[in-house]
């Protein structure tokens, strides 16, 4: 730990809820319930869960795509506040998005150059068409796309290119803060790493703050600062990445890390149930906990401090001890391999 | 340990070996005619083994699976070379109705979204009783108590409860649970599941992976895992198959193969996906994307994005070479020198 204070908060969501559903539709689902989380300047956040857990709609409520019931978003201390369209627009100046899959995501029917300057009409950063497309060429630039890209359409271009070019859209109104959704777990394997190493370099060069949700835990460990866990609509555990792996508090946690498949380590068989339903009161997690006591039916847990007060877990009965260090010694073999891989493909700059 | 890649004329009549493949090409049809999306490989799984095949989108990993059930002509592919034996039976010219008995009983087949495969009108116990009556000519109660004794079997809670829901109504796990008790209701030498957990979280996956190790044991049915995913291969298959557009480039003992991979395409995916056990391991990211059906690259097809690559690499096939202990790789600059 530095001395520095940590930088200020760039995005900052107080007490978010958002509700789907009730009535005809069928009984309310509280998608997000009640979460506060920070994203400061320059910081990589990773948001995990699984599926249902409502990362997605948290990021969407983040950037204004749509609306809370409950709470507000801060940027920068207040500049970005309120439910006006305006303020909703400036918001998303700030904070852009990056979608999952960008076939769906960009506009089959636009060329690329109408998709990438859009945005900067919409917000006043362009005067002219011509203006426009010189930006959109820069952009496309900066992601590693050719020019002659400009007047072609989405559907000619592969799953990495096209994830690029949203990436190029992200950035075109100059955002301080991306928030990525599964951005590359549409891609192929092998593509991943591209977009992935992109993001890490356009973060560095413009000191963007991201909020990265995602599912891959073994892909947030190498890229995230801090990890904020979801369960059913909460957050269970945030902390550094670095604590947060080493020593998991949240029973939720320690059971993910310990179903992700792992090469070279037999599976670990699961202590968790499968029960679908959450509980009325208290601890979401509590049907499936191998810890639960008759506290975690009655008294929904608060995300509190551990012993470092800046890893917080929601749990009656946190865990303590921290997970075995991966010995790692049968993968000595594997990652020199891979390193002399990487060191020849920057000698032939195929890059 | 058996080895993976070698002429299987005379292994085709060892009925301990479920499926054997030689030489297997596939064509499909394109804008300007038929093009070759696999491309003559080779490999055998014995009863009880799971062989995990491994490849991006488009490598042909799907077709390969669907050509040992017989589905091939649902997608207008066909088998243009090469011989498929299914315990000891050539089916490689076997039209939809010599297939029929097959199905189920000797190979089945498990997929990525059971809501696709399972008809949603039905009750789950439903569909797995039918077909215990048509293979097994079961009647129709002890139909059903097989079938609830089957999902009793791959770990469903309540089994006869559970047996009278439709598909909609159990969670995606549970469904998969589903998918593959249907699979092996009726006893096949041979499951294919292409890629049975992509679609699950990741709790549920370690979930399901555990039933389908537990299953192979307990029914001494062989698999072929199909996947794009290493680590989750890594912890199922006896031995991995990596495919890259239409070939296989590497194979051998999975412990082997991933701890010192030879093919640099296998080396580059390993690099692409970060491992929790393992930190501090560089993220590489191979350049590129795969080559399209239309415009496979002459000689080796991951010569273009291969670091390694040299003028040779670009003419002619490279040949899968032993490196012992039934590791292969198709590489001319393999076995890697330690350094």
């Amino acid at each position: 730990m530095t001395a520095a204070a940590p930088p200020p908060p760039l995005l900052e969501a107080r007490g978010l809820c958002k509700t789907f559903g009730g009535g005809l539709s069928g009984p309310a689902v509280r998608a997000v319930d009640d979460v506060t989380l920070i994203v400061r300047r320059g910081e990589t956040v990773a948001l995990v869960g699984e599926s249902g857990s409502g990362k997605s709609t948290f990021g969407r409520l983040l950037n204004g795509l749509i609306v809370p019931d409950a709470g507000e978003v801060r940027f920068d201390d207040g500049a970005a506040r309120g439910r006006t369209q305006a303020a909703r627009r400036a918001l998303s100046r700030k904070v852009q998005m990056v979608f999952q899959d960008p076939m769906a995501s960009l506009n089959p029917r636009h060329r690329i150059a109408e998709t990438l300057s859009r945005p900067l009409f919409l917000h006043g950063l362009a005067d002219s068409r011509a203006q426009a497309r010189d930006r959109a060429a820069e952009l496309l630039e900066e992601v590693g796309i050719a020019q002659d890209a400009l007047d072609r359409f989405p559907h000619e271009f592969s799953g990495g290119q096209r994830q690029r070019i949203g990436i190029a859209r992200a950035l075109s109104v100059g955002p301080e803060c991306l928030i990525c959704d599964e951005p590359v777990s549409a891609l192929d394997v092998s593509v991943q790493a591209q977009i992935v190493g992109l993001l890490e370099t356009l973060k560095s060069r413009h000191g963007l703050a991201q909020l990265f949700i995602a599912h891959d835990l073994a892909l947030v460990r190498k890229i995230a600062d801090r990890v904020a866990v979801m369960y059913r609509g909460r957050i269970v555990e945030e902390g550094p990445a670095a604590a947060l792996f080493a020593a998991p508090a949240h029973p939720y946690t320690r059971a993910l890390l310990d179903a992700v498949p792992r090469i070279g380590c037999p599976a670990r068989p699961l202590p968790i149930g499968t029960t679908a339903q959450g509980a009325e009161t208290g601890c979401n997690f509590a049907p499936r906990c191998p810890r639960a006591t008759g506290i975690c039916c009655t008294q929904r847990p608060r995300l509190e401090g551990l012993t470092q007060p800046t890893h917080l877990a929601a749990c009656h009965h946190p865990l303590s001890d921290p997970v075995a260090a991966p010995d790692g010694a049968e993968g000595q073999e594997r990652v020199r391999r891979i390193a002399a891989f990487g060191a020849a493909l920057a000698q032939k700059k195929l890059h | 340990m058996r080895t993976l890649v070698k002429p299987s004329s005379k292994l085709a009549k060892n009925t301990s070996v479920a499926v054997s493949v030689d030489g297997l090409s596939i064509d499909v049809p394109g804008p300007t005619g038929f093009r070759r999306v696999v491309d003559a490989i080779s490999f055998e799984i014995p009863k009880g083994r799971v062989l995990g095949l491994v490849g991006e989108s488009g490598s042909g990993k799907s077709l390969t699976g669907m050509a040992l059930n017989g589905l091939l002509p649902m997608s207008g592919a066909r088998i243009s070379g090469g011989r498929v034996h299914l315990s000891g039976r050539d089916v490689t010219a076997y039209r939809d109705r010599d297939w029929r008995p097959l199905r189920g009983q000797v190979v089945s087949m498990v997929f990525q979204d059971p809501l696709m495969s399972l008809n949603p009108v039905h009750r789950v116990g439903r569909q797995i009783a039918e077909a215990l009556r048509v293979h097994k000519g079961l009647g129709r109660t002890a139909a059903w108590d097989g079938a609830v004794a089957m999902l009793d079997a791959v770990g469903v809670p309540e089994a006869a409860a559970r047996a009278r829901f439709f598909p909609h109504q159990l969670s995606g796990g549970m469904r998969q649970r589903v998918g593959i008790a249907m699979a092996l209701a009726c006893g096949p030498d041979l499951l294919i599941a292409d890629e049975p957990t992509t679609a699950l979280d990741v709790t549920i996956q370690a979930q399901i992976l555990e039933l389908i190790d537990r299953m192979r044991r307990e029914t001494g049915a062989a698999v072929l895992f199909i996947s794009h995913d290493l680590s989750v291969v890594s912890q199922v298959a006896d031995e991995v198959a990596v495919i890259y557009a239409g070939r296989i480039v590497e194979s051998g003992p999975t412990a082997t193969v991933f701890a010192a991979p030879e093919h640099p395409y296998t080396i580059g995916l390993l690099g692409s996906m970060p491992d929790l056990s393992l930190p501090d391991a560089p993220l590489v990211a191979i350049p590129g994307a795969v080559p399209h059906a239309d415009a496979m690259p002459d000689g080796c097809r991951f010569a273009p994005r291969c670091p390694y690559a040299t003028k040779e690499c670009r003419v002619g096939r490279p040949l899968m070479r032993n490196l012992g202990g039934g590791h292969a790789a198709a590489c001319l600059y393999v076995p890697v020198s330690p350094s």
